[in-house]
Parts: C-alpha cells; sequence; structure tokens
C-alpha cells in the first residue's frame, strides 16, 4: 500500500497547522515548504501583523476529507445516542437536528479555533440550552453615535442582520465582521461539499441493505 | 466636544477607514455567487449585504436539508466500523 499519498496530506496539514500557529504568536519565519495555500498565508503575514484566516483552505481536498471523517465519525455517535434513548420520542427533526449540530460542532472544530464563528458554536451549543438571562448591557452612547455616523442607516441594520446569522458576531464592528463573514461562508460551501458526499456515499451503501450489512467491505 | 472625544478614541483604537471596509465588501463581493466578471466595480454595500444574507441563509437551508436526509439515511442504514471506514474509502 502507498502511504506516500497520506504522508504528504499529514505533512500538507502539519506544515500549515504549523505556519498559522506560528502566525498567531507574531513570529517572522522564512517560507521553506510552504504550498500554495501557505505561501499565501505568509505574504499575507508580511502585510498584517493580525493573523488573517485564510479563505484557501476551506476550498481544498484536504481540508474537505478531514472534516468528512470527523464528521463520520460523529455521526457514528448519534446514530448510537438516538438508538440507546426511546425510539418512539425522537422525531425526524430531533435527529436531523442533532446531526446538524454535530456537523456545525466538526466545522468549528476544523477552524482551529482562529475565527470567532467557530470559537462560538464550540462554547455555544452547551449554553444555549440553558436560557442565559440577559443583563440590560447600556450600550455606549457616545461611540455608538460616531459610529453611525459613518455608516448610513441602511448599511447599519443590515449589517446587524448579518451579524446575527453568523454565530458569536452580533455585536461586532464592520470590518471584523466582514471577515467573520467571508470565512463563515467558506466554511459553509465545505460543509454542503461534505456532507453531500457523505449522503451520496450513504445512499449507495445503504441502497442495499442484505448486501452492505452482511458481511461489510470485501 | 463629546464628539470630538468619541471620535478620537475610535481612531486611536479601531482606526476603520472607509477604504478598508470598501475593499473587504469587494471581496465578500468576489466570494458570492452572483458575481459576474468584468461587473465588479459597480458593487453597492447594501446589495452585498443584501447579497450576503442571502447567501448564508440559503447554505444555513441546504445543511439542514442535507442534515435531515443524512439522519433519515443513518436510520436506514446500520454504521458499524468496517461500513463507516468503506465510506471513507469512497471519499478518499
Amino acid at each position: 500500500m502507498e502511504d506516500m499519498g497520506d504522508w504528504n496530506l499529514a505533512g500538507y496539514l502539519k506544515g500549515f497547522w504549523w505556519e498559522e500557529s506560528s502566525l498567531r504568536l507574531g513570529m517572522t519565519i522564512s517560507n521553506g515548504d510552504g504550498d500554495s495555500a501557505a505561501k499565501d498565508g505568509g505574504r499575507e503575514r508580511k502585510r498584517k501583523r493580525r493573523a488573517e484566516p485564510s479563505l484557501v483552505k476551506w476550498k481544498t481536498e484536504g481540508e474537505q476529507k478531514t472534516y468528512s471523517s470527523k464528521l463520520i465519525e460523529a455521526l457514528r455517535r448519534v446514530r448510537g445516542s438516538s438508538a440507546a434513548g426511546a425510539a418512539s420520542a425522537t422525531t425526524d427533526h430531533s435527529r436531523g437536528r442533532a446531526v446538524r449540530e454535530a456537523a456545525d460542532r466538526a466545522l468549528a472544530a476544523a477552524a482551529r479555533g482562529r475565527t470567532r464563528w467557530s470559537r462560538a458554536i464550540l462554547c455555544g451549543r452547551t449554553l444555549k440550552r440553558r436560557v442565559l438571562p440577559r443583563a440590560g448591557r447600556p450600550k455606549p452612547v457616545g461611540r455608538a453615535r460616531a459610529a453611525e455616523r459613518s455608516k448610513p442607516p441602511a448599511l447599519k441594520t443590515k449589517a446587524r442582520v448579518l451579524g446575527r446569522l453568523v454565530p458569536g458576531c452580533r455585536k461586532l464592528p464592520l470590518p471584523s465582521l466582514l471577515e467573520e463573514v467571508s470565512d463563515y461562508i467558506a466554511a459553509l460551501e465545505m460543509q454542503v461539499r461534505a456532507m453531500s458526499a457523505i449522503a451520496e456515499a450513504l445512499s449507495a451503501v445503504g441502497g442495499a441493505p442484505s448486501a452492505a450489512l452482511a458481511e461489510g467491505p470485501m | 466636544m463629546s464628539s470630538r472625544r468619541s471620535r478620537s478614541r475610535q481612531s486611536v483604537s479601531t482606526r476603520i477607514t472607509d477604504e478598508q471596509i470598501n475593499e473587504l465588501i469587494s471581496k465578500l463581493h468576489a466570494v458570492l455567487p452572483e458575481a459576474r466578471g468584468g461587473d465588479n466595480d459597480r458593487v453597492s454595500a447594501a446589495k452585498v449585504l443584501q447579497e450576503t444574507c442571502s447567501h448564508i441563509r440559503r447554505l444555513h437551508r441546504e445543511v439542514d436539508d442535507l442534515s435531515e436526509r443524512l439522519s433519515e439515511l443513518l436510520d436506514s442504514a446500520d454504521l458499524n466500523s468496517a461500513q463507516a471506514a468503506f465510506i471513507r474509502s469512497l471519499l478518499m
């Protein structure tokens, strides 16, 4: 069996992860054996001190495969837990919701904590169950008035709607919000691609239950 | 007086320029599915934000539909470890 493919994938991921984490520490290192995605991160590193999440990684096949594996494992756990509980009590929607939450958690984990939306998903799932009492936050009036003067109110409302759509980005200023949004959209598109592929594979396998369940793969 | 103070606070801490915002908005516009070639100069921020909202809602709906489909498929197929490995190999 050729292990070269796996080694390259692991090496790419490891190199990318190492470069990104040193980005966060603010170290400047030379790009030794970078791939195109890592080189993109290197170019942007020279421009900004702040680590910018690279959008290219959501399009790579390696990232999608990693995500698909993690998602399949999570789906097996969902299947196990829903079967253990009362089968009559769980409806289609609650199982669908469990799948959705598992998919979102896996997606947020794939972001490796570099974006606000991913961190919000990872710590938001447990908090959402216990409805947090919203203490009345006094709005910073002076700052809000100054900010609103630079942006027309129509943009402001649209930006607020956008902030509600992305987890964890409600009170973000516009530039950070736009960055989070572009990363979130790229991640969502990868999620859709990966889940479609899994659904296709599952329907291909599950379509012939006798053949698939009997002995497993040949 | 108060406006000057808050404005100076904004310029020191955040330094948000319109240029930066326009750059981000055009980057977002390039990612959206309705980006036409050559038409990218006439992007209005409001339209981009609107399109972005609909795009995110569309993606959320797709993920929900896929989750429903996956949950049905999971229900009918018994996903043991051998099958999971098989499916993974299908995807790789």
